[in-house]
């Protein structure tokens, strides 16, 4: 099942396997597919006649999101800076009172498994850091003010 | 592959962070790949260490802005596109564990890990592959195996590099066009 959320996220829910055909469109290209159970709770999928593994389980509802790219949401005040989704502040590599210059490595947040490195969009002073390290922020949660 | 797009390093701490790095100064390509013989700290997601001895194959590359919105459809292109080259090139089944896992014979070979640094709008991405190639050996809590292992003989890493880029190269053009 897939479906567009309020907030924009693409939601994929696989409920369980089913054998089936379909066909995707990635802009103008169309691409068939097909999803086999085969053995030992694996999934076959064959992307035009070309067959991959997964591994998947039946038993449980799996849910997986994908999600419009986690980049700082385009803040309604300029001085601060918002998670662009949810994910777990791994890194701090700022203080308050600290100038920051343009580039500046702030945080990394760890989001569907990849790190992002935070930068500042422009030279600034920190006035607060508002989240921790191993904290789950959600998405627009605000993780630093700047003065 | 153009040469002059491949940075050669026999050791280095992390071909990720080497690209981050790059990121932003005059050498900075699209598509540049820098590529290692071995990681002293080759590390996965949440920075958890990635087995890189001389043997296997240790890349990043340095993607195109592409403006795309779900980044994380790098990750599962790249798996797709390793997996591909593996199945097409030594007859081998690999098995992905999305987005970011690769497996044979139930044991993981492969692990990819994209970084991006956010400024903003202004996204850019780095996509580190780590492959066992041609390790013999594994240390005894590591679950893990190479192509050596599977196929029973060595592969030519510099080969095996050059396809999967170009694969990918081929999926993130045919998403982006």
């Amino acid at each position: 099942m897939i479906r567009r959320s309020r907030t924009g996220l693409l939601r994929v829910e696989i409920i369980g396997i089913i054998n089936m055909d379909f066909k995707i469109k990635i802009k103008d290209k169309v691409y068939d597919i097909s999803i086999e159970e085969s053995s030992d709770e694996k999934v076959s999928i064959k992307v035009g006649g070309r067959s991959f593994s997964f591994n998947a389980s039946t038993s449980k509802t799996e849910e997986v999101t994908v999600s419009e790219f986690g980049k700082t949401q385009k803040v309604l005040s300029e001085k601060e800076l918002k998670a662009g989704l949810g994910g777990i502040v791994s890194e701090i590599f700022v203080k308050q009172g600290d100038r920051v210059k343009s580039g500046q490595k702030l945080l990394t947040l760890l989001a569907m498994k990849m790190e992002n490195e935070i930068v500042a969009e422009s030279e600034g002073v920190i006035k607060s850091i508002i989240v921790k390290p191993d904290q789950a922020v959600k998405e627009g949660e605000i993780l630093v003010i700047f003065e | 592959m153009n040469e002059n797009n491949i940075i050669r390093l026999e050791v280095t701490d992390s071909t990720n962070q080497d690209a981050k790095t790059m990121i932003g100064s005059e050498n900075w390509q699209d598509w540049k790949v820098i590529v290692a013989n071995s990681q002293q700290s080759g590390h996965g997601k949440q920075g958890s260490a990635w087995f890189s001895p001389e043997g296997g194959l240790y890349f990043s590359i340095i993607l195109p802005k592409a403006g795309i919105k779900d980044i994380q459809i790098m990750t599962i292109l790249a798996a797709f596109a390793i997996a591909s080259v593996i199945k097409d090139s030594y007859g081998l089944e690999p098995m992905i564990k999305l987005p970011n896992d690769i497996y044979l014979s139930g044991k993981k070979f492969c692990g990819i890990l994209t970084e991006n640094i956010v400024s903003g709008e202004d996204i850019s991405s780095v996509i580190g592959i780590g492959i066992n190639a041609n390790i013999r050996e594994f240390p005894d809590d590591l679950s893990a195996t190479s192509i050596l292992l599977e196929l029973g003989k060595e592969v030519d890493n510099e080969k095996l590099m050059q396809d999967i880029v170009e694969e990918f190269k081929k999926y993130f053009k045919e998403i982006t066009n």
